[in-house]
């Protein structure tokens, strides 16, 4: 069954969230400029102390729909390409079976819905490798708003295929840095080949957004709400998983995917309700390795600082991450929830390359007769590391959050060239 | 100290609008408050407001910050209960100092907005040295706070718990704030509830006695009408949201 609220951690959190802030010395609030970027509801999700959000029915019916409960599955083939049946028990929840072929349009739907309560027109969002605008231009066609979506220009032009679902969908998509908004100029100007960032796509959207009234802000990331969002995700996972883990892995990028899997279980744990002994792992990319190479402290949510201050591991928001094939995972920072609960110790985080990502995005594929995104082939690279030395017993459960048939373009680049080894590792830049 | 229930306060940086006419802008106030939240000038008040966080870059412009400010009181015949607030960041070193110069100025208790956020490991050193003051402790919770440390705020025996119910003071969002202190008053059982940020009108202020705050403070409206309309004007948005806040207490009885 649909789960009828989200879960809100927050309420459950070792220690306070440290509050977004504005700039000290601005004259005025990025924080009250919130009530013109995003839809009303949203907001209201953001601060509250509830621990438990109401779904509105007609985003259960959307899920429902959209084919909630997504299947928990135990991944036998992997387990004995590894060589450890009988050894290893790894399950998997997959969310590349919803219509855009990932977790995102669990937050999609609901945040579109909100924006057509506030009456607006238009919604507009960036996105990396297009998982997110896809689940945008979905939601938005669903709901019958017109969609306008940033993405990284890396992403626009070698995601082809996501870019063209998009405008199938009646999207417009523009490649960030633009000519659309000012702050697209000006990167452009600084740098005629800038890559993109999700950091400054999210720029763009916002200035677009400030440019109309009837237009919102609807973000992939990061915020709370957001994550919240996500937990039926989890929710689900505690209803179908036969046996309680031992590891809980899933990739990161601002962090709303691995919150989704594991916060309803790690709430059980702040709880003393249970999973006392379940590792919690996040996978990241090593081309943004914000939790295990950034430092906590207050940081931009995007590079031109239009939106508030938020206390996260972050890279710095001026960092320009490489143009990765993984590209949903190029975010500098990642939601303060998480990045408290891995300053805390209760998230570990681990980052890998490409190649190895890819390597075992092949190795998944073959034997489990599904392509992964390469976003989500980084939890599948923590999990075959964590099942090759793991004890007999040893329960697994991952989050495959998208599926790869939109990237087999990054499949095509890259797999020759891995098995030949010849893939150098990107590195990212400060501007 | 005890706060008469139900208690409508008044947030004044303490020098503003300027040092000189603050006794004067404490006094116009008096007969409209239960109580006075006075605010430490400090260089960096950032979990506050626009507004606020103005006004104390005026008041440390003028020369005045930190404890020094409270000489100012000396000077000033505060006729109502009043309590202080500084951030911990600027007395992590010297909180004893901070409390024993809060006591002698006759502070109730002193409010440390970032203790929670920023210092949560130091929550029993700052109640240790409110106590060995002769203080009693109060504390700041956010509209996204733990449940588990409203609960544990409500077992210190606090002057107050503080409720910031919108992001930061002075700013206005579509937010729920009647629901979160109905959910705050569950948690937090009979202790002393505080609720402010972004309160303007009187209408705001009772519906959140009505919700089950004990008591409403206004600060960035009140030092915009005193920047803006003089005293008077301050005094009168006080005397009205004052009003509303004990006949919605009354109707509530």
């Amino acid at each position: 069954m649909v789960p009828r609220y989200w879960y809100n951690i927050v309420a459950d959190l070792p220690e306070p969230l440290p509050p977004l802030i504005d700039p000290l010395d601005d004259e005025e609030s990025r924080i009250a400029l919130l009530v013109r970027i995003l839809p009303s509801r949203l907001i209201d999700e953001e601060y509250t102390l509830s621990r438990l959000i109401p779904i509105p029915e007609r985003i259960r019916e959307a899920y429902a729909r959209a084919g909630r409960p997504t299947p928990l599955l135990r991944a036998e083939g992997l387990e004995r390409a590894l060589g450890v049946s009988g050894r290893v028990r790894i399950y998997y929840k997959y969310e590349g079976a919803l219509p855009t072929g990932s977790h995102k349009l669990n937050t999609a739907l609901p945040q579109v819905y909100y924006a057509l309560l506030d009456g607006a027109e238009e919604v507009a969002t960036e996105t990396g490798a297009g998982q997110w605008g896809l689940a945008v231009a979905t939601a938005a066609a669903m709901l019958g708003v017109k969609a306008t979506v940033f993405m990284t220009r890396s992403s626009y032009e070698r995601k082809k295929p996501r870019r063209l679902a998009m405008q199938a969908m009646g999207a417009t998509v523009y490649p960030s840095p633009s000519r659309v908004t000012e702050a697209g100029r000006r990167a452009l100007e600084e740098r005629p080949d800038h890559p993109g960032s999700l950091g400054l796509a999210i720029t763009e959207a916002i200035e677009y957004v400030l440019g109309n009234p009837k237009r919102r802000y609807v973000a992939g990331s990061v915020m709370e709400s957001v994550v919240t969002h996500q937990t039926v995700i989890g929710q689900e996972v505690l209803q179908q998983l036969p046996e309680e883990p031992d590891y809980m892995v899933a990739c990161v990028g601002g962090g709303s995917n691995l919150a989704g899997f594991t916060y309803p279980a790690i709430g059980m744990r702040l709880r003393g309700e249970g999973f006392e002994k379940t590792r919690f792992v996040a996978a990241e990319s090593a081309a943004a390795p914000r939790l295990t190479k950034g430092s906590y402290r207050y940081d931009g949510l995007d590079t031109g600082l239009v939106l508030p201050l938020a206390r996260m591991y972050s890279l710095g928001k001026d960092y320009v991450p490489p143009p990765i094939h993984a590209a949903g995972l190029r975010y500098h920072g990642a939601a303060a929830s998480l990045s408290l609960l891995r300053r805390l110790g209760l998230v570990e985080a681990v980052a890998y390359g490409q190649e190895e990502v890819f390597e075992a995005a092949r190795i998944f594929a073959r034997s489990e007769a599904l392509l992964p995104a390469p976003e989500s082939a980084h939890a599948i690279r923590a999990v075959i590391d964590i099942a090759r030395r793991a004890p007999k017993g040893t329960v697994i459960a991952f989050n495959l959050s998208g599926h790869g048939l939109m990237d087999i373009d990054a499949y095509e680049t890259l797999s020759s060239r891995i098995v030949e080894g010849r893939l150098p590792e990107p590195t990212g830049t400060r501007r | 100290m005890a706060l008469s229930r139900p208690g409508f306060s008044v947030y004044l940086t303490i020098g503003f609008p300027e040092p000189a006419r603050f006794p004067q802008a404490l006094e116009a106030l008096e007969a409209c408050v239960d109580f006075y939240e006075l605010g430490l000038p400090t260089a960096r008040p950032k979990y506050d407001g626009p507004t606020v966080r103005a006004s104390h870059r005026r008041v440390v412009a003028r020369g005045l910050r930190g404890l020094e400010a409270l000489r100012l009181l000396e000077r000033t015949s505060v006729g109502k209960p009043f309590t202080l607030m500084a951030y911990m960041e600027d007395y992590a070193g010297s909180l004893r100092g901070l409390m024993e110069a809060a006591a002698s100025a006759g502070a109730g208790c002193v409010l440390l907005p970032d203790l929670a956020f920023d210092y949560p490991g130091e929550l029993d050193r700052y109640v240790e040295e409110s106590e060995r003051a002769g203080l009693r402790p109060c504390f700041f919770a956010s509209s996204r706070f733990p449940h588990a440390w409203l609960q544990r705020y409500a077992a210190l025996d606090p002057l107050y718990i503080y409720l910031g119910l919108q992001p930061a003071t002075g700013v206005e969002l579509p937010i729920a704030v009647e629901k979160n202190v109905r959910l705050a008053r569950r948690l937090v059982g009979d202790r002393y509830l505080l609720t402010g940020f972004a309160i303007r009108h009187p209408e705001a202020a009772a519906a959140l006695i009505r919700a089950g705050a004990d008591a409403v403070v206004v600060g960035s409206a009140v030092l915009r009408a005193l920047e803006e309309g003089g005293v008077e004007e301050a005094r009168g948005l006080a005397c009205s949201i004052h009003r509303a806040v004990h006949s919605a207490a009354r109707g509530a009885a």
